[in-house]
């Protein structure tokens, strides 16, 4: 075989691997075929037979090149990755576990208020409203127990127990003195017209903050259902 | 000469150099550096006769790629310029571990097989 034959074998037999890999990547294309005819120069001048002889077809070749580069052991020496699952899924987790905790803080202080709220309605809770003069009434029958007065809260308790607001008592200290001369046991509490306002105020923010607490909770256990799901695992 | 090796290639041979060829490759180079023709030129001399060039040439590749050889220009009289390889110190190391778990497995098949062997 001539050298000008030879050259010619090794151009057709490399334009003709190259048709075969046309539809390998531009990456593995580069990596593999970069100095092919020089391989196959080689190849060409060591056996001084034709190519396809010596390599096989240039199909062949080129299916038996894909297959070397794209070997399943890929060498991994120093350079260990370690993989995603386990830490991505222990901070996931911790995660979680903070959130759950953290609404639990929030039902569980929802729960203490509410009762506390209520407590302090109930205590409230109060029977028929006295006027003023129904005050005084009651208090020269010998009918009143006591009377809380806190700021301008007036609270009228009779011999039943039962609780009485006055609505109309005057707000001065003749009040407490005209009660005394009955023997009305008169207390006053500290607190300022806020006290009332607060009784009304703080069942409400503890409603919302159950509200909320519920909330939270139904979005982690959303969310964490979603995670499961898109790894591919049952919804637990 | 190539054709008789090509035909020589049996099955099995082929199977069982799929799974070794990158230790013998990364073992040719730690003898010394090399180009695709004369690694594989080694690999048959050693008694490797069933392995094919582009099975060679792909691995050579693939070991680049996979960061365990470096490759470098050599100006050649004849022709273009030829690619040499040679192993860095990740291809070391592969070679290393590589060539351990080789060594277990063929004594593993060395007990299994002599055992056989004996009972018959």
């Amino acid at each position: 075989m001539s050298d000008r034959q030879r050259s010619d074998d090794v151009a057709r037999y490399g334009a003709a691997v190259r048709a075969a890999m046309a539809h390998a990547s531009t990456k593995e294309r580069a990596d593999l075929l970069d100095d092919l005819e020089s391989h196959l120069s080689e190849v060409a001048a060591e056996s001084g037979a034709p190519l396809v002889a010596s390599l096989g077809s240039p199909e062949d070749y080129a299916a038996e090149l894909h297959a070397a580069y794209e070997a399943g052991a890929q060498p991994e020496p120093q350079s260990r990755r370690v993989p995603p699952g386990p830490s991505v899924a222990m901070q996931r987790g911790a995660r979680s576990r903070r959130w759950r905790a953290a609404s639990l803080a929030v039902l569980l202080v929802a729960a203490i208020g509410l009762f506390a709220g209520w407590q302090v309605i109930t205590r409230h809770a109060k029977d028929v409203p006295w006027s003023y003069a129904q005050l005084q009434a009651s208090a020269r029958a010998g009918q009143v127990r006591g009377v809380v007065i806190t700021g301008t809260d007036v609270v009228a308790t009779d011999r039943t127990g039962g609780q009485h607001e006055v609505v109309d008592a005057p707000r001065s200290g003749g009040l407490a003195v005209a009660l005394a001369q009955a023997n009305v046991d008169v207390t006053y509490q500290t607190g300022s017209a806020m006290a009332g306002w607060l009784a009304v105020v703080l069942p409400n923010l503890v409603l919302l903050g159950l509200i909320v607490g519920l909330g939270v909770l139904l979005y982690v256990a959303v969310r964490r259902r979603g995670g499961r799901l898109r790894r591919g695992l049952p919804p637990s | 000469m190539y054709l008789a090796m090509r035909q020589d290639r049996s099955a099995d041979t082929t199977q069982l150099l799929k799974g070794v060829l990158d230790l013998a490759v990364l073992a040719v180079l730690a003898e010394s550096n090399s180009y695709g023709y004369d690694v594989v030129r080694r690999l048959r001399e050693c008694g490797l006769s069933a392995v094919g060039d582009a099975s060679v040439y792909g691995t050579l590749r693939r070991l680049h790629r996979a960061g365990a050889l470096a490759s470098y220009a050599v100006a050649s009289d004849e022709g273009p310029h030829r690619k040499y390889y040679r192993l860095n110190d990740n291809g070391r190391a592969l070679l290393a571990g590589s060539a351990e778990a080789w060594s277990r497995v063929t004594r593993a098949l060395d007990t299994l097989l002599n055992g056989r062997g004996a009972r018959e």
